[in-house]
């Protein structure tokens, strides 16, 4: 029996050799057109193998863009990558030129072609690839170009690369200016970092382990030296010397009463230039299907993370900010109020107010708000800072208000409901919380004052006319509708489109106030549009689904069973699309459709449906693979249109 | 449709002439049906693309019976190569025409001056017709054969022989769990085949076969299908007409068709002859 068995087997293995002979076929092809990667749109050159059904990139690659008519009305960004692939990875030497030019100098037309000089500025990086990361030496140049000249060098930056991080010294370059500094293994500065002028010692910074204890103006002669930290001993973390640090660094100068200490310092300049130049050639490295991403160089930082209580207390400043400016912005375009404030001095009082209490008293607030966002504050000390951004320690609620009347210009004190003294200096961020909910308070009863002064029969008339174009609108969506509620199935969720829209009128019908109904009339316009270009969506939704099932099904031959047999073909991707991102977005729809969310709905339902479409011609054997590995609806559509040509 | 009609009168006509030829020969007081035999099938059936209307047929059979120890599979019985070129008229009609080597084992003790296996040798042509019946499909199959075979000895007695082999059959696949036969269906395939023999040794024994078989089986997609069944057959001793052979056979069937065009031979997909 076993011998029978494995006769057959035998057998069975004979007949079906022509099947692994024909898969192990591989063609060796020429591209050459138009190409697409990531944000970089050109043409290019390379060789590729088909393996499966992916393409490889292997041997030489060129890729290359311009755009005259982008030239012609403004700026050109043109790009040039030179180097080869390996397996689809890029590797070896590798050239990268960007540029940014507009027109510069006359333009000549000659034997039918124009010519036209640019100026701008030219990049050029060279280096190698290994496993798709910067390794050996790279070098960076920027030019500066006048009439298609290069004029002066901006950058010349050469930094040692071992498997995508900068080792050893490095030298960045601009005019007569040099900086020579050195990092440790990791990418970590180390010793001195020191700028020559004109071959003069300019300035030295000195880090120990990533951590930059002083700045030294001309140690050769003045020896003016500014300590930025002693030697830390508490908690450290090693950050990116990126942009953030540079923030860093002039709020830490700021708090030692060193303010301008980095005003056209060079090495902020050359740092920051480097970093852009990396930045762009990091990116085109990256749209080539290499890994480079490290930083370039790393710093040492104290760190005091931020305590749950200090994040709400930041979330609550931010939100009264957002709300304080969204409110006082309404004030201040409101052109009807800008024309009563002329015959009233009351109004041009209060929004007078409103303009002090948004940019005098909130001022230190959005400073301290905006360094949060950078992710600057756990590294520096909170207390100090506030101390820094309020230097009395205290803020008075009550505000002095400049505003003009038909006598000149008058002065009244403001104070809003619940004003008072803010004690930073000893509360510290409670204190700034409540001064920001003090300005909110007092804004939004600027807005009540003001909208009880703009009742006024223009404003009326205006609302009227808002009211009939919402009126004409709603009618249109309310008879889409009607005629297919109860024809569509119900899970496309226009009972909610309904819903919403009914409940939308209802809270604007309950708004009394003339200012707030313009206002509210033009929202609820822009979402009765929405929700009409969401509702059409829906009603074409059961078509495109089909369209999606026709196109992603097969009509094959069964010659056995002598009829034809529809297959699904890419059954991963038609699997996801119809049993994940459908029942996904129409959920969305049915539960928790407001009107913010109805045009990216409709919007997201559309482009998923041209999406679908055009996977099936292509390449998707990758994607595939992946999507073997994914559940989650918003992580296949990660997925989807992180393979979509940009 | 009309040429399938005038095949299929032929072929009853064909069965007819040796049904009367059969009553001819002498008559024997009373038929004997032998005990039947188990035997073991597994079956693969190839159907390889070569164009839009071409096919090479790739069937390899692995044929097992008992033996005095074991039911079913105690002893390889026959290995089978059919392959032919198949050309598709239409939905409707195919028509193949190919060759058979296939290897009889002798069974149980090898007597000796006996051959432990023996070729054989065949050239077939077939004549496939396919009905859509609501959502079963109704297949007629007339398949003619030419045949050489040989016993196992090298007496005079077993040198080649040979014979035609007029095979009909008639059977049907009906969808379980699908409204048509598909991707996914499960499905019952009854068949009845007579096969019939002639030739200068076949004397008293032109029913060589009467095969009944109902397979089970499942579409994994168009491109593959399994299935199992259970076969009944009884046929005529070649030598000795009036013994009656009879065997319980359990089949095992992968059918197998792959297509190795690139993709843009694929398509558009031709619907033949609608």
């Amino acid at each position: 029996m076993k011998i029978a068995i494995r006769i057959g087997v035998l057998c069975l293995l004979i007949a079906l050799d022509p099947i692994s002979l024909a898969g192990q076929q591989r063609d060796s092809s020429t591209f050459s057109g138009s190409y697409t990667l990531g944000e970089f749109a050109g043409a290019a050159t390379y060789n590729y193998q088909l393996r499966r059904r992916d393409t490889v990139r292997q041997g030489p690659f060129t890729f290359r863009g311009a755009n005259a008519r982008a030239l012609l009305t403004g700026t050109d960004r043109p790009f040039t990558f030179t180097g080869q692939y390996v397996d689809d990875g890029p590797v070896g030497p590798w050239t990268f030129e960007f540029g940014m030019y507009g027109l510069g100098g006359p333009v000549a037309l000659r034997d039918g072609y124009y010519r036209v000089a640019v100026d701008g500025i030219r990049h050029q990086a060279t280096g190698r690839l290994l496993d798709g990361e910067p390794d050996s030496l790279w070098t960076q140049t920027i030019h500066r170009v006048v009439a298609s000249d290069t004029a002066e060098v901006l950058l010349r930056s050469a930094i040692n690369f071992t498997a995508g991080v900068a080792r050893q010294s490095f030298r960045l370059e601009s005019g007569a200016t040099v900086l020579l500094g050195r990092v440790q293994r990791d990418g970590v500065a180390e010793d001195a970092w020191t700028v020559y002028t004109d071959l003069e010692t300019a300035q030295q910074w000195t880090f120990d382990d990533g951590q930059l204890l002083h700045i030294v103006n001309e140690p050769e002669t003045r020896g003016d030296t500014v300590a930025v930290l002693p030697l830390l001993s508490g908690k450290t973390e090693l950050v990116d010397l990126d942009a953030r640090y540079l923030d860093w660094l002039s709020i830490q100068l700021a708090l030692q009463g060193e303010e301008r200490a980095l005003d056209g310092n060079p090495v902020i300049e050359l740092l920051t230039t480097n970093a852009e130049a990396y930045a762009r050639t990091f990116a085109a490295i990256r749209a080539l299907g290499g890994e480079a991403g490290r930083p370039l160089f790393r710093v040492r930082l104290p760190v005091d993370p931020l305590t749950r209580r200090e994040v709400a207390q930041l979330t609550s400043i931010d939100a009264d900010l957002r709300a304080v400016d969204t409110i006082s912005q309404a004030l201040l375009d409101n052109t009807a109020l800008s024309v009563v404030q002329n015959a009233d001095p009351e109004v041009a009082y209060l929004r007078a107010a409103v303009i002090a209490l948004r940019d005098s008293l909130l001022e230190p607030v959005r400073t301290l708000r905006n360094t949060y966002e950078r992710e600057v504050l756990p590294y520096v000390s909170r207390p100090a800072y506030l101390g820094y951004l309020w230097s009395g320690g205290v803020e008075d609620g009550e505000i002095l208000v400049t505003y003009p009347d038909a006598a000149g210009r008058q002065s009244r004190t403001f104070a809003g409901p619940g004003a008072g003294r803010f004690a930073i200096g000893e509360e510290g961020l409670p204190a700034v919380e409540a001064l920001t909910k003090y300005v909110l308070a007092s804004v939004d009863s600027i807005r009540v004052a003001l909208g009880q002064k703009s009742n006024t029969r223009e404003r009326r008339q205006a609302v009227t006319a808002l009211e009939e174009q919402l009126t004409r609108e709603y009618y249109l969506l309310d008879s889409l509708l009607e005629s297919h509620i109860g024809v569509l199935p119900e899970q496309f969720g226009l009972e909610s489109v309904q819903r919403l829209v009914k409940a939308e009128f209802q809270r604007y019908a309950a708004t009394k106030d003339v200012l707030e109904k313009g206002e509210a009339a033009q929202q609820l316009i822009r979402c009765v549009e929405d929700l009409d270009a969401l509702a059409l969506q829906l009603i074409r939704l059961p078509g495109q689904l089909e369209e999606v099932r026709a196109a992603y099904t097969d009509e094959v031959w069964n010659n056995f069973t002598a009829t034809v047999m529809e297959e699904v073909v890419k059954k991963r991707l038609y699997r996801a699309y119809e049993d994940r991102l459908i029942p996904y977005y129409l959920d969305r729809v049915r539960e928790g459709l407001t009107c913010d969310t109805a045009g990216a709905l409709q919007s997201a339902l559309e482009s998923l449906h041209r999406r679908m479409l055009a996977l099936r011609t292509a390449e998707t054997d990758a994607l595939e693979s992946r999507l073997r590995k994914v559940e989650k609806p918003t992580e296949i559509l990660e997925l989807l249109t992180a393979s979509e040509p940009q | 449709m009309f040429e399938y009609k005038r095949s299929l009168t032929t072929l009853l006509l064909v069965l007819g002439c040796l049904t009367v030829s059969a009553q001819q020969t002498e008559p024997v007081a009373e038929s004997e049906f032998k005990e039947p035999l188990t035997a073991f099938w597994i079956n693969t059936y190839g159907n390889i693309r070569l164009s839009d209307r071409f096919f090479w047929v790739a069937q390899t059979h692995f044929r097992f019976q008992e033996s005095a120890r074991l039911p079913l599979a105690g002893q390889i019985g026959q290995i089978y190569n059919r392959h032919a070129i198949s050309y598709l008229y239409s939905k409707y009609f195919r028509v193949s025409l190919g060759g058979v080597m296939r290897f009889n084992f002798n069974q149980d003790e090898v007597p000796e001056g006996e051959r432990r296996t023996v070729p054989e040798y065949r050239i077939w042509h077939e004549y496939l017709f396919a009905q859509h019946l609501s959502r079963l499909m109704l297949y007629h199959r007339i398949r003619l054969e030419h045949r050489w075979t040989r016993g196992f000895t090298d007496t005079e007695a077993d040198d080649w022989i040979f014979r035609n082999r007029w095979r009909y059959m008639i059977s049907m696949k009906i969808p379980l769990n699908k409204p048509k036969l598909s991707p996914g269906a499960f499905y019952v395939g009854p068949e009845a085949e007579l096969i019939m023999q002639s030739g200068k040794a076949v004397v008293d024994s032109p029913l060589e076969d009467l095969r009944l078989h109902t397979s089970f089986g499942y579409i994994v997609n168009p491109r593959l299908t399994f299935a199992t069944g259970l076969m009944y057959s009884m046929g005529q001793d070649l030598a000795k007409g009036a013994y009656y052979k009879q065997k319980w056979t359990w089949r095992v069937h992968m059918y197998f068709s792959p297509d190795f065009r690139k993709v843009k031979n694929k398509l558009p997909m031709i619907h033949l002859t609608e």
